[in-house]
C-alpha cells in the first residue's frame, strides 16, 4: 500500500518538531542563551549534509527499507547495525515518552499520577502501531494541517510583542556554546529524519526530493520561529527560568484583545508532535526488529504490548531521573550517543557510495 | 473479536470520567493575593472570589469576595494555614493582582518571588503592586461601589489610570522578575494606598453610600535597587520615568504662560534612548499635545503664541526628565531607565568591567542629553480663549 508524498513529508515535520519543546529548546537556551537562534540557523545549514546523506541512502535500492538495505550492504554485520538502529529508535521513544508525560503532568494534570498519563498515551500508541504505516502517515497529514493552523495563530498572536533588542549582545560568550547548541539541534531535530528510511522510497507515491527539502526547511524554520519568539518576547532571563518557555510563551498569545487564554488549546500542537514522533520511532523499532528477525504476524500485537510495558517500566522506574540529567546536562553519554548515530549514518552512506560506484 | 472485547474493557477504565476532577463549588477561586510580614513571619491573604458567604443577602447568583489569611515561615506554609481554614481547595488559576507590603519589598522580592511563578496553576500574567501606608491585607479588603471584587477594582483602576495618568504604570509579576534579572536595569512597581479609614472601607455599607468612607487610590512609582524597595518617586518623577520607559499613553502637564497656568494633555509620547558611548546617552522624546485648559486672554490664533506654548511645554517636560534622572543618579543610585542594559547590549566587554559597580559608581557619572520634541497639534473644541472683547 502506497502512501502519498504529502503524508510522507508531514512525518518530516513531526519528526523535526517532536523533541523541540521539551528537550531542544530548554537545552539550547541553557547552553547558548541569546545566540540560540543563531545555533538553529547554523543547524539548518549543517543539516543539509545529513539530509543529503539521507537522500543518498534512500535512493539506493528504492524498494527496500533500511533493515533490508543494511543486510544487503553489510551481510551479517548488517544485523548488528540494524540492532543499533533499533536501539536508537527505542532510545528516542524513551526520551519522547518521558518528555510527553512530564510535559502533560507538569503543565496540565498536576494532580494526576504520571504513570496514568503514560499508560493512556501508550494505549493510543499501541493502537496506532497495530494499524500500520498508512494509518500513521494519514493521521499525521490530517494533524499536520491542524498544527500548521495553530502555528500560524501563534505567530499572529505574538508578532506584536517581539523585541529584537533581546538578542543583544550577540556572541557574548563566544562561538563554542553556539556550536554545542547546533549539535543539540542536529541530534534531536535533524537526525530523527533518518527514521523515515524505514519507508522504502518506492512506497511513496510520486516522491519528490524538492518537496522533501521544502518540508525540511519549513519545519526547521518553524522551530526557529519558536526559539526566536521565546527569546525576543520573554527575554533571556525568563526563558531560562521557565521549565517549558515555549509553552509559557503561548500564554502571551492575544489576538485583537479578544482571543486570549488559549494556551491549552495551542499547546495541543506540541502534544501532537511528540505523539506522532513517539509512534513513528516505535514503528521504526518494530519494523527493524520484524525485518531483521523475520517473526510471524501473530507475534506483532504481543510484542507491541511487551514493548509498551518495557517503555513504561523504563520511563517510570529506571530511566526518568537519569534521563533528566543526561539529556539536560549533555554529558559524555549524550555526545557518545550522538557520535555513534553520526558514525552509523556515515558508515551506511560510505557503503552505499562504494556499492553504487562498483 | 477477543482483542476488541479486551480493548473495550480497558476503555471502561479510562472513559469513566476524570479521576481528579474538581467541581466549581469545591474550589476557592483566588483573585487577589496579599503578602505582608508580621512578627518575622509572612502573612498571606487570599481574596476568594466565590465564597458565597452572603447568599441569603446578596442578589441571586452574585458571589461575595472573602479574604482569608494565614501566617508561616514561608509563603507556602502561610498558604497551607489558609488551606486549613477554608473548606474548599485553593485554586490559583485566576489571580488578578498580587500586593506586597513595604516591609516585604524592603527585605527583597526574590525572597518571595518563587512560589507564584513555580505554581503551575498560576498564569503569571497578573499585576504586581506595592502597598503604601497600608498592609496588603487591608488593601485587599477594601470594597468599592464601582467594582464587585476588590481585586478587579485594583486591576480596573490600573487599566484606566495607565491610559489617562502618567504617575502610575502596570507591571506584571513576570515582567518584574525579568527586570530584576536583566543586566543593567532596575525594576519599578506601581503602588496603591487606602484613602480614608480601612475599617469603614471593608464594611458593606461602604457600597451603599454616595460618598464612600474609604477607597483605593493608585500612588506613585515604587523604586527598587536589585530586588529591594528603596523609596517612592514623586508625581513629577513618576511621569518622567513612565515617559522614558514608554509606559504612558496620556499625560497632563501644567505650564506657566502669560502669568497664567495652561494645562496640556500629551498623547502618543514616545522616547528613544540612544547610546553614544558607555558614558554618554541621548534621549529623544516626541509626541503630540492638546490644549486642555487655558484661562487667560492669550490669543491662540497667533502662530507665535502656539510656538511659545510649545516651547514652554518642551522646557517643562525636559526639566522633569532631567530632574528624575538626576535624582536616580544621586539619591537612589538605581538605574531604572536601563542605561546599563544598553551598555551590556552594545558594549558587552565594557559592561563586564563596570557591572559590579554600575549603580553606585558609574551610573551617577553618566551624561544624559535630553531632547524633547512635543508638538501642540490641537487647541481642543475652542478656537480661542474665552474672553470678553473690548466693546
Amino acid at each position: 500500500m502506497k502512501i502519498s508524498r504529502l503524508e510522507y513529508n508531514s512525518l518530516v515535520w513531526f519528526l523535526i518538531r517532536g523533541c523541540f519543546i521539551g528537550v531542544t529548546l530548554n537545552n539550547i537556551i541553557y547552553i547558548s542563551t541569546v545566540d540560540s537562534a543563531i545555533a538553529i540557523i547554523l543547524a539548518i545549514l549543517i543539516g543539509f549534509i545529513p539530509l543529503f546523506a539521507y537522500f543518498y541512502i534512500r535512493n539506493y535500492q528504492p524498494d527496500l527499507g533500511i533493515p533490508e538495505k543494511n543486510k544487503l550492504l553489510f551481510g551479517k554485520f548488517g544485523i548488528f547495525l540494524n540492532i543499533i538502529w533499533a536501539l536508537f529508535a527505542f532510545g528516542f521513544s524513551v526520551i519522547i515518552l518521558s518528555d510527553l508525560t512530564h510535559f502533560v503532568s507538569s503543565q496540565f494534570l498536576y494532580y494526576t499520577s504520571p504513570i496514568a498519563i503514560t499508560i493512556v498515551f501508550m494505549f493510543l500508541v499501541v493502537y496506532a502501531l497495530t494499524k500500520g504505516v498508512k494509518t500513521i502517515s494519514k493521521s499525521s497529514l490530517i494533524l499536520f494541517f491542524f498544527v500548521v493552523i495553530i502555528t500560524l495563530l501563534i505567530i499572529i498572536g505574538l508578532i506584536t510583542n517581539i523585541d529584537i533588542s533581546n538578542f543583544k549582545p550577540i556572541l557574548y560568550n563566544g562561538i563554542n556554546p553556539v556550536i554545542r547548541s547546533t549539535f543539540v539541534v542536529l541530534a534531536y531535530n535533524i537526525l530523527p529524519i533518518f527514521f523515515l528510511l524505514i519507508i522504502p522510497k518506492n512506497m511513496v507515491n510520486k516522491d519528490n526530493t524538492k518537496l522533501n527539502v521544502i518540508f525540511y526547511l519549513v519545519s526547521m524554520l518553524s522551530i526557529l520561529s519558536v526559539c526566536f519568539m521565546t527569546i525576543s518576547i520573554f527575554g533571556i532571563n525568563l526563558s531560562l527560568l521557565f521549565e517549558y518557555p515555549g509553552f509559557h510563551l503561548l500564554r502571551q498569545v492575544n489576538i485583537g484583545e479578544f482571543v486570549d487564554r488559549i494556551e491549552i488549546f495551542l499547546s495541543i500542537e506540541w502534544i501532537i508532535s511528540m505523539l506522532i514522533m513517539l509512534i513513528f520511532c516505535l514503528y521504526f523499532f518494530n519494523e527493524v526488529i520484524r525485518k531483521t528477525f523475520s517473526y510471524t504476524k501473530k507475534w506483532h500485537l504481543p510484542l507491541l504490548i511487551i514493548e509498551a510495558i518495557v517503555l513504561i517500566i523504563f520511563q517510570m522506574f529506571i530511566i526518568d531521573n537519569f534521563l533528566q540529567s543526561s539529556v539536560k546536562e549533555h554529558n559524555l553519554i549524550f555526545y557518545s550517543i550522538l557520535g555513534a548515530f553520526i558514525v552509523l549514518v556515515v558508515i551506511t552512506t560510505i557503503k552505499v557510495l562504494f556499492k553504487t560506484k562498483h | 473479536m477477543k482483542n476488541k472485547v479486551f480493548v473495550l474493557l480497558l476503555l471502561c477504565l479510562f472513559l469513566c470520567g476524570c479521576g481528579n476532577y474538581r467541581e466549581l463549588n469545591q474550589i476557592a477561586i483566588i483573585t487577589g493575593v496579599g503578602i505582608d510580614k508580621k512578627d518575622d513571619k509572612y502573612e498571606v491573604s487570599l481574596l476568594i472570589a466565590n465564597a458565597g458567604k452572603s447568599e441569603t443577602t446578596s442578589k441571586e447568583g452574585e458571589s461575595q469576595p472573602t479574604v482569608y489569611s494565614g501566617k508561616g515561615e514561608s509563603l507556602v506554609e502561610a498558604t497551607k494555614e489558609v488551606d486549613r481554614k477554608t473548606p474548599k481547595q485553593l485554586y490559583f488559576g485566576h489571580i488578578n493582582v498580587v500586593l506586597m507590603s513595604e516591609k516585604v519589598a524592603e527585605e527583597g522580592f526574590l525572597n518571595i518571588a518563587d512560589w507564584l511563578l513555580r505554581n503551575p496553576e498560576s498564569r503569571k500574567k497578573f499585576y504586581l503592586l506595592m502597598t503604601k501606608d497600608a498592609s496588603a491585607k487591608e488593601v485587599l479588603e477594601i470594597v468599592s461601589p464601582l467594582e464587585a471584587f476588590p481585586s478587579q477594582n485594583i486591576a480596573t483602576l490600573m487599566g484606566s489610570n495607565e491610559e489617562t495618568q502618567a504617575i502610575t504604570n502596570s507591571v506584571t509579576y513576570s515582567d518584574f522578575i525579568n527586570d530584576i534579572l536583566t543586566s543593567g536595569t532596575e525594576p519599578i512597581l506601581p503602588s496603591i494606598t487606602i484613602v480614608g479609614d480601612e475599617e469603614d472601607g471593608n464594611d458593606k455599607s461602604n457600597l451603599d453610600t454616595t460618598n464612600p468612607e474609604s477607597y483605593l487610590k493608585l500612588e506613585t512609582i515604587a523604586l527598587f535597587k536589585n530586588d529591594k524597595f528603596k523609596g517612592f518617586a514623586s508625581d513629577d518623577d513618576s511621569k518622567a520615568i513612565n515617559i522614558l520607559k514608554n509606559t504612558v499613553k496620556q499625560s497632563v502637564f501644567t505650564i506657566n504662560y502669560d502669568n497664567s497656568n495652561v494645562n496640556l494633555t500629551t498623547k502618543n509620547i514616545s522616547s528613544k534612548i540612544k547610546i553614544k558611548s558607555a558614558k554618554e546617552f541621548d534621549i529623544k522624546v516626541s509626541g503630540d499635545a492638546t490644549l486642555a485648559e487655558i484661562n487667560s486672554n492669550t490669543d491662540l490664533n497667533s502662530e507665535k503664541t502656539i510656538k511659545e506654548i510649545e516651547k514652554e511645554l518642551n522646557k517643562v517636560v525636559k526639566n522633569q526628565i532631567n530632574k528624575a534622572i538626576e535624582k536616580m543618579q544621586t539619591k537612589y543610585k538605581s538605574d531604572i531607565f536601563g542605561f546599563g542594559n544598553l551598555i551590556y547590549k552594545n558594549y558587552p566587554n565594557t559592561w563586564k568591567k563596570v557591572k559590579n559597580k554600575w549603580n553606585d559608581v558609574y551610573f551617577p557619572k553618566i551624561k544624559v542629553n535630553v531632547q524633547t520634541d512635543l508638538e501642540l497639534v490641537s487647541t481642543g473644541s475652542l478656537e480661542n480663549t474665552i474672553r470678553k472683547e473690548d466693546k
